[in-house]
């Protein structure tokens, strides 16, 4: 997950309100009884894996997985800013901060018993960077310089620049076991047999995977933190939704991570076996306005419809109230979001105002306005996939309705979709963006930008994004990032929709677990069955089953 | 039957490229490619550039099509955008399973499809004719997808007598050799009852009206005016006549459960082809979607082949080359 999780997509380093701020979160607070080794987690997941080769894995599936068998240098806390010990110890900047060193932990082996060294370290930043390998987050290494093994147990990156992620972007790529892919040509990389059968560092070691129905993992006793608590992992690839509420609520799931859809909320809460995890998502819904459509020019349309919008009533009635009502683009979870940011009301009589005051009237009387002899009536495009966007597109319709506009929902297949939202061919749209951990607004506001195909250009927006990023000073950053999102909340691109809560199911016996933005599996070393409650006998390493080789 | 066989094998060569033509440029003209789903805000673009052409993909159409097809006459499907190894090891890894659920379905739609419609033509008129034939019309207008759910819902949620996914339990391989068997086979039944039962009750049907028309021909009052028993004039005479229609559907529905076993291997998570080609299509798995295409072509000729071959077994008629009477 970690991998993933940070280029997830559009970076920063997010103060997450986690822990409290949380809002509806069923945080599990105390644990009962005393933490234990043994039994088995069954997780449930919707896709099966991609590869389990860091460095070319897409799928945040994947890296739910391997996450737990690959571990980085230090582990970043749920904020994105803060790190703990992971395979180092610590880290330390140089008098001018352009160089950070990391002293790993000795004695650290690999799965196969192998020492870890810093010259792993160094050999994986290698493989991160090479074309061949054409690692989707290359570019959070661009900073980076130099990758030096000081000695076997120290590693040292140098910078080009002071920035805030330096510690983040070391870290991004995980290390990988120079003694095993160190001959293999770069090209073959990615189908070399520990792609499927990998070979880490972290607390679960890999068992097997048999292809679209199961991977096991079980605890590395010789983990440099200490043995991880459950005996045994299965990640089962139940793909129909259906299914795996069945399973999770006879018991032959444990945990069915990112519940979805919403419409199964109500029924695992009332469930006294279960425990939901709840908390704001890393990912936001939007209604984009294409500025060149002649409809939506007139910023005053934009704002109007904003205005006509009952979100709430959508995050109550499509989400089940686990979400909140958006605001801005940086979400909650990135440091520079600025709360005092209120969204847009809900008025429908102001957006009639605002309405009339742009020239749109209903003067023929069919209850849908009119200027200079055009309609307002047009189109709303999103993804047929995507059961909730398609109810809001038609829960919209009907609040325009009611001040005098006409909306047509359009579903497409999603591949088709993006490509008419990238050629800017649509009027309106229902979208999301999924938001990784770093402050960033150029790729979807930026003039000129692939993603911008709201054609957001005003001019003093496209002047503070760019000072914002090279702001070092936090405070000061801060309010540049608010004043352009301001703008952006005033100029009305995007109606904001929702901020949508990740929500995760887990078996009430499994104590200690800490969900958060981080990802659901964040401590899930720390996670135990107390004795007198565990269902599996499992052992350790009592049936190694190897793929592919590897171990 | 050599000459037979060389023949349809001939045959297929143009079928089978002719499917697979038309499935490549049916997929390239689809919008989209395998790399749409990275376009992303966070992702740069350079980095997609320089994955289509990693992955061949800068190519012209007809390139392509020239290249594929080398490779592919050549034995190597290539590798799968999506999965990120050989196709020829993901088919390894589904086609065996799609087989294993596809034939306990076969068996379950012929062995219960003749045998019901049998008693039904034989019992006709009867109470458990008019039952049968219910029970047929009900199970036949049933979406498969809704009673493998019913199926769940029953057998796996309220009862908890059946696993409700996958092959084999969790604690599989801690299982004593006999349980593992057993274990196999529970999660093989809800999956293969639900992926045959339409097909059971239309082959009960055919069977029914088959057998009613043959028990009316002469030659069968024939038999048993010769005082052959009614078991020998059923079973021998009259059934394996009326089997030769039901021939023919088993040659239509050998592909069917390929593809047809798409929405049960989904939803009772069965790591089969047909769940593979979905995916891929979505995915825009070019390669994987030829390949697989090109497998389940494969299945149709056979499937077409096995019946022709199975003709001469039943209908000594149908006999060309060896000519015995």
């Amino acid at each position: 997950m970690r991998a993933n999780r940070w280029l997830a997509s559009v970076a920063g380093a997010a103060i997450l309100a986690a822990c409290g701020g949380g809002g509806e979160a069923g945080e599990q607070a105390g644990a009962e009884g005393v933490p234990a080794d043994g039994d088995m987690l069954v997780v449930g997941l919707a896709t099966d894996l991609d590869t389990m080769f860091p460095p070319t894995s897409e799928s945040v599936t994947s890296s739910d997985v391997y996450g737990n068998v690959y571990w980085y240098l230090m582990r970043s806390e749920p904020d994105f800013i803060h790190f703990r010990p992971g395979l180092a110890d610590s880290f330390s900047f140089s008098e001018d901060s352009l160089q950070v060193t990391f002293h790993i932990h000795p004695g650290v082996t690999w799965h196969d018993g192998e020492p870890f060294t810093a010259d792993d370290v160094v050999f994986a930043h290698e493989v991160c960077k090479a074309p061949e390998i054409n690692w989707s987050a290359v570019s959070w290494l661009d900073h980076i310089t130099d990758v030096e093994a000081v000695d076997s147990l120290t590693v040292r990156f140098t910078y080009d620049e002071r920035y805030m992620y330096q510690v983040v972007d070391a870290n991004v790529c995980y290390p990988l076991p120079e003694h095993i892919l160190g001959d293999v040509p770069l090209a073959e990389m990615a189908n070399h047999p520990i792609a499927r059968a990998p070979v880490g560092n972290g607390p679960f070691r890999f068992v097997s995977w048999s292809s679209g129905q199961e991977v096991v993992l079980e605890a590395n006793p010789d983990f440099v933190l200490g043995r991880p608590h459950l005996n045994r992992i299965s990640y089962r690839i139940i793909p129909d939704a259906t299914n795996l509420a069945t399973q999770i609520q006879n018991g032959d799931v444990d945990l069915f991570p990112r519940v979805t859809p919403p419409s199964l909320y109500p029924q695992f809460e009332n469930d006294p076996d279960l425990v939901m995890h709840s908390y704001p998502g890393r990912s936001y819904s939007y209604i984009a306005w294409n500025t060149q459509d002649p409809i939506f020019q007139d910023k005053r349309v934009r704002q109007a419809l904003t205005l006509a919008s009952d979100r709430q009533a959508i995050v109550d009635a499509l989400l089940y109230g686990q979400g909140r009502v958006g605001t801005q683009p940086l979400i909650s979870t990135i440091w520079a979001h600025d709360p005092t940011i209120a969204p847009w009301p809900f008025d429908p009589d102001s957006a009639k105002a605002l309405l009339e005051a742009a020239g749109w009237v209903d003067t023929d009387g069919d209850g849908i306005r009119e200027k200079d002899g055009r309609r307002l009536s047009f189109t709303m495009k999103t993804n047929n996939d995507n059961r909730l966007r398609v109810d809001i597109a038609t829960v919209l319709q009907q609040q325009y309705q009611a001040i005098g506009a006409d909306v047509q929902p359009v579903t497409l297949e999603f591949n088709t979709f993006i490509e008419q939202l990238l050629a800017k061919d649509f009027q309106s749209a229902v979208a999301g963006w999924n938001v990784g951990i770093k402050a960033e607004l150029a790729p979807t506001f930026g003039e000129g930008e692939l993603f911008n195909f709201v054609s957001a250009d005003n001019p003093e927006l496209q002047r503070l994004i760019p000072e914002a990023e090279l702001t070092r000073d936090m405070e000061a950053a801060k309010a540049l990032w608010s004043r352009a999102q301001r703008i952006i909340v005033d100029e009305a691109y995007y109606t904001f929709l929702f901020q949508l809560n990740d929500m995760h199911a887990i078996d009430s016996r499994f104590q200690n677990a800490d969900m958060n933005a981080y990802g659901w599996s964040f401590n899930i070393e720390e996670w135990y069955v107390p004795e007198g409650r565990q269902k599996y006998n499992v052992p350790v390493g009592a049936a190694p089953v190897a793929l592919g080789g590897g171990r | 039957m050599t000459g037979f066989i060389i023949k349809r094998t001939l045959q297929a060569i143009p079928i089978l490229l002719g499917a697979s033509t038309l499935i490549f440029l049916l997929m390239h003209a689809a919008p989209g490619d395998p790399t749409s789903m990275y376009l992303r805000p966070d992702i740069d673009p350079v980095v997609i550039e320089q994955m289509r052409k990693n992955l061949g993909l800068d190519q012209p159409v007809h390139v392509q099509y020239v290249r594929w097809l080398s490779s592919f006459a050549t034995g190597d499907f290539g590798y799968s955008f999506s999965q990120k190894r050989p196709i020829v090891d993901i088919i390894k890894d589904t086609l065996p399973n799609t087989m294993l659920l596809s034939g306990i379905a076969l068996l379950v739609i012929f062995a219960v499809g003749v045998v019901i419609g049998t008693i039904q033509a034989v019992r006709q008129y009867s109470w458990i004719d008019n039952v049968a034939t219910i029970g047929a019309f009900f199970f036949y207008s049933m979406p498969s997808f809704w009673f493998g759910l019913m199926l769940i819902l029953l057998l796996s949620y309220k009862l908890q007598w059946l696993p409700a996914s996958q092959m084999t339990s969790v604690n599989f391989e801690f299982l004593p050799a006999s349980e593992q068997w057993l274990d196999r086979l529970k999660h093989l039944l809800m999956p293969a009852v639900a992926l045959g039962i339409g097909g059971a009750a239309s082959v009960a049907r055919y069977m029914r009206s088959g057998m009613l028309e043959q028990v009316r021909q002469d030659y069968v009052r024939t038999a048993r005016a010769k005082g052959l028993s009614e078991r020998v004039v059923i079973f021998k005479h009259a059934m394996r006549n009326a089997l030769i229609p039901i021939i023919t559907l088993l040659g239509l529905y050998l592909p069917f459960l390929v593809g047809g076993a798409v929405l049960i291997e989904t939803i009772f998570a069965w790591p089969g082809i047909g769940r593979l080609i979905v995916t891929a299509i979505f995915q825009r798995d070019y390669p994987v979607v030829l390949a697989t295409a090109f497998v389940s072509a494969i299945v149709v000729v056979l499937g077409s082949f096995i019946a022709d071959v199975l003709y001469t077994v039943v209908d000594p008629r149908v006999r060309v080359d060896e000519g015995e009477a």
